[in-house]
């Protein structure tokens, strides 16, 4: 996913943990930092309500039975640590990131590309099964 | 009422991603473009559609669009990958609106879907990519 067919090289900060991290169990345990980079450029501070905005489903684990995978989890300020960003469940792909490739990072940009490369792989499934 | 107050903290800005897995076998692209059929569907005529098929045109060796009002599943044949764009969400008043869901519990075209309208049609689907 991050290897081909581009490789993605993120260029890596590190950002505050969230305060809302905290409240969800192993929370209180995360670093006082993580490790993160950016997908989308944004013009506002770390940890504030940013535009354009981006949307995480709770966290959850991949699954085989469910053929679900969680490819990528994202750093938000409403949800847990671990919520994820980027994920596929059959044939369907949730690129969680809202700006166009214009505003995306040269490595957001890659990433974006190889994700609908690997989403082709899963033609017949339905999500209704 | 639960739903939207959940929606609110939802929204807070999800900017960037710090960890990730899976792998991906896709073939490096020849002579510079990938060997795919992509659709994408947005609203015609708006500059992210322009932004985002500006790029993928680029990118892959067929790309096709579509109008998301109007389009209906057959539109999709002869595309390897369905790129649904609904924008940003809209909200109307204290309601977000919700997206037309096109393609349905019974299809099996390789589809992405983006940002929080996105997600909220993978919840409609029952996809654990949804929203909540």
């Amino acid at each position: 996913m991050f290897e081909k067919p581009y490789k993605v090289e993120p260029v890596y900060e590190w950002w505050e943990t969230p305060l809302n991290y905290r409240s969800y169990p192993g929370g209180k345990e995360l670093p006082d930092e993580l490790k993160v980079w950016r997908v989308q450029k944004t013009t506002e501070k770390p940890g504030e309500t940013t535009r354009p905005y981006g949307a995480v489903s709770r966290d959850w684990k991949s699954d085989k039975k469910l053929d679900a995978e969680a490819l990528a989890v994202g750093y938000n300020n409403g949800k847990m640590s671990g919520a994820v960003a980027v994920g596929r469940q059959r044939n369907f792909l949730q690129w969680g990131f809202s700006a166009p490739p214009s505003n995306m990072t040269d490595a957001g940009r890659k990433f974006f590309l190889n994700c609908i490369c690997y989403i082709a792989r899963f033609e017949g499934r339905v999500p209704g099964t | 009422m639960k739903r939207q107050a959940l929606f609110v903290v939802g929204l807070a800005a999800m900017t960037l991603c710090y960890l990730a897995i899976a792998s991906c076998e896709s073939s490096a692209p020849a002579r510079g473009k990938i060997g795919l059929r992509v659709l994408y569907v947005g609203y015609p005529g708006m500059e992210r559609e322009k932004d985002f098929v500006g790029f993928l045109e680029k990118h892959f060796t067929k790309l096709g669009k579509a109008d998301l009002d109007k389009i209906e599943p057959k539109d999709a044949e002869g595309f390897d990958v369905v790129v649904l764009d609904y924008g940003e969400l809209i909200i109307k008043g204290n309601a977000i609106v919700s997206p037309r869901v096109v393609f349905g519990r019974e299809y099996s075209r390789p589809v992405l879907t983006i940002g929080a309208a996105g997600a909220l049609v993978c919840d409609s689907l029952g996809l654990k990519t949804g929203y909540l």
